[in-house]
């Protein structure tokens, strides 16, 4: 009964790894979480088309143009910690420059460019992936005197 | 949905707080919610433990350090980013689950007002405001949560919205908790002892309530509040399930739910059930034993579902603290639980670690107890791994 038991879970377990795998892919930009849409607008159903050429699609929203560059600054700061995480005086130096040219901006992102971030999945999957990469070199350079130094001088006291 | 063990200091302070503990016991006091942070799906993919796992307690828990981990590591993205939403949910979620409940409000509210109308903000107050029986607010943002995002949880978070309005309902009247379950189901003595699919569907019932229940227990951490495990009792044995509704019975008494005078009524018919049924089939040469069938048949060497009851709880205990022993080590080893590697190989040994069920459709699954018998053992699983 065991046996059959063993055998029944490796069987389970193949199965339930493939289930449980999330997507690995990720979805296309302007895929969304919210019912919200900054895709281009759709033309009324009684506007005629058959003749008339194509219109120009609409480029990116100001809120979208905003969010890309955030995150492609977000990128380079998460790309800054993955190339030195295992040069924490190295990367704590980094980070010093780093701040003084990004650290306003990131800091201060407005409320409307993070929604629409969280919003939309590919943007939201790159931001994870940017700041974990912050999240695994900072916490493997978490004892390191020089990296602590920086960080109190960059965030004050809350970075303990 | 997730239910949140507290630290010792708080459990005390907030005792006279919850409503909920009137449900789950004073000694043992329990929420329950639903949340969301990044790792809900890995969480909540397509299986679940099976329903005995569920019962006894053999699947595996995150441990406070754990929380603790996670949410210096968000911190230090945080400090870049204040306003990054997924972080801004794993840190309250954290903060929640250790029991800060006043940090864990401010940081969800941060990220509530960043967009009112994304899920996450709506299902994390909900959560919160459940566990701090404020249950009038609860509701407003489990509404609203559902409303946004119906299919959230796998479409089972009604059976949260259920429950924190039965906790509203005992608030305002203890008695209701006395006389009534949160899923409304009501057996009568015959029914709760000769259930079946028939008598099942009879009632209106539906088969989600188990994954949805089961859910409720493991993933979202609703672990010790006795009223699930009273209501899951009742579907098990309207279902025909009588084994499994006796365990889920002796599960709700140990968490000193209200009607512990019934629940040893019902206990003590279903075990006599259970009896006359393995004489009978032992008359009928239809269990396997190296025991004579005269001795079988009379019901000698029974061992009886109580002494088996109580034995596997104590190792489901072991088991527990086995997977904390595992999670600590690989903390300490600096594994990245704020990564998708990182949660892979966190959930990789779960599985290993614990029987897996099938779900939609948990109580059907092949590893899920037949009814009349218990299927593979709870926690064979852990048999077949290797020293961590």
């Amino acid at each position: 009964m065991r046996r059959i038991a063993s055998v029944w879970l490796g069987l389970l377990l193949v199965v339930a790894c493939e289930r449980n795998e999330p997507s690995a892919e990720p979805t296309a930009v302007g895929s969304e979480r919210t019912p919200t849409s900054n895709g281009p607008p759709k033309p009324a159903p009684d506007e005629p088309s058959a003749a008339e050429p194509e219109p120009e699609p609409a480029g990116p929203s100001p809120q979208e143009q905003a969010a890309m560059a955030l995150l492609q600054t977000v990128e380079a700061l998460g790309e800054l910690h993955l190339s030195r995480a295992h040069d924490c005086a190295g990367l704590a130096t980094a980070l010093e420059g780093f701040h003084r040219d990004h650290g306003k901006d990131l800091a201060e992102a407005d409320a409307e460019t993070l929604a629409w971030i969280d919003a939309h999945d590919e943007a939201r999957t790159r931001m994870s992936a940017a700041m974990g990469s912050v999240m695994t070199a900072s916490m493997r350079c978490r004892d390191d005197a020089q990296f602590g130094a920086v960080q109190d001088r960059l965030f004050g006291a809350s970075a303990k | 949905m997730l239910l949140v063990m507290r630290p010792m200091a708080l459990r005390v302070s907030m005792m006279t707080a919850l409503v909920a503990l009137a449900l789950a016991g004073p000694t043992e006091p329990t929420a329950h919610a639903c949340v969301w942070d990044y790792e809900t799906y890995h969480a909540e993919a397509e299986s679940l433990p099976c329903v005995l796992d569920a019962i006894l307690g053999f699947w595996p828990k995150h441990t406070d350090r754990y929380h603790e981990v996670r949410l210096e590591a968000t911190e230090h993205a945080l400090r870049w980013v204040p306003g990054w939403a997924e972080g801004l949910d794993a840190k309250g979620v954290s903060l929640m689950k250790l029991g800060r409940m006043e940090q864990a409000e401010a940081v969800m509210k941060q990220r509530h007002a960043l967009d009112p109308d994304a899920y996450p903000g709506h299902a994390n107050l909900g959560t919160l405001y459940t566990f701090t029986g404020d249950y009038e607010p609860a509701l407003t943002h489990i509404d609203r949560a559902m409303a946004i995002e119906p299919k959230a949880h796998f479409g089972r978070e009604k059976y949260h919205r259920a429950l924190v309005a039965f906790l509203q309902r005992v608030k305002a009247d203890p008695s209701v908790a006395k006389s009534e379950n949160f899923l409304g189901v009501t057996l009568t003595d015959e029914q709760r002892l000769g259930g079946s699919k028939e008598v099942f569907d009879g009632l209106g019932l539906d088969e989600d309530a188990f994954d949805a229940l089961v859910s409720m227990i493991t993933v979202y951490g609703a672990e010790e509040v006795g009223e699930l495990y009273l209501t899951l009792g009742e579907l098990l044995a309207a279902r025909g399930h009588r084994r499994l509704a006796y365990s889920a019975y002796a599960r709700a008494k140990g968490l000193l739910h209200p009607r512990r005078r019934e629940l040893d009524r019902w206990m003590q018919a279903l075990d006599d059930a259970i009896f006359e049924q393995f004489k009978k089939d032992a008359k009928a040469g239809k269990i396997e034993s190296a025991n004579d069938p005269e001795d079988l048949a009379r019901g000698d060497n029974y061992e009886g579902i109580k002494s088996l009851y109580s034995g596997r709880r104590r190792r489901a205990r072991g088991f527990r603290k086995d997977y904390e022993k595992w999670e600590q080590q690989q903390l300490k080893k600096g594994l990245p639980i704020w990564t998708r590697e990182g949660l892979d190989q966190i959930y990789a040994h779960m599985q290993r670690v614990s029987n897996r069920c099938a779900s939609p459709g948990l109580i059907e699954d092949d590893m899920a107890p037949p009814i009349g018998g218990e299927g593979s053992e709870p926690g064979e699983a852990l048999e077949n791994e290797a020293t961590p």
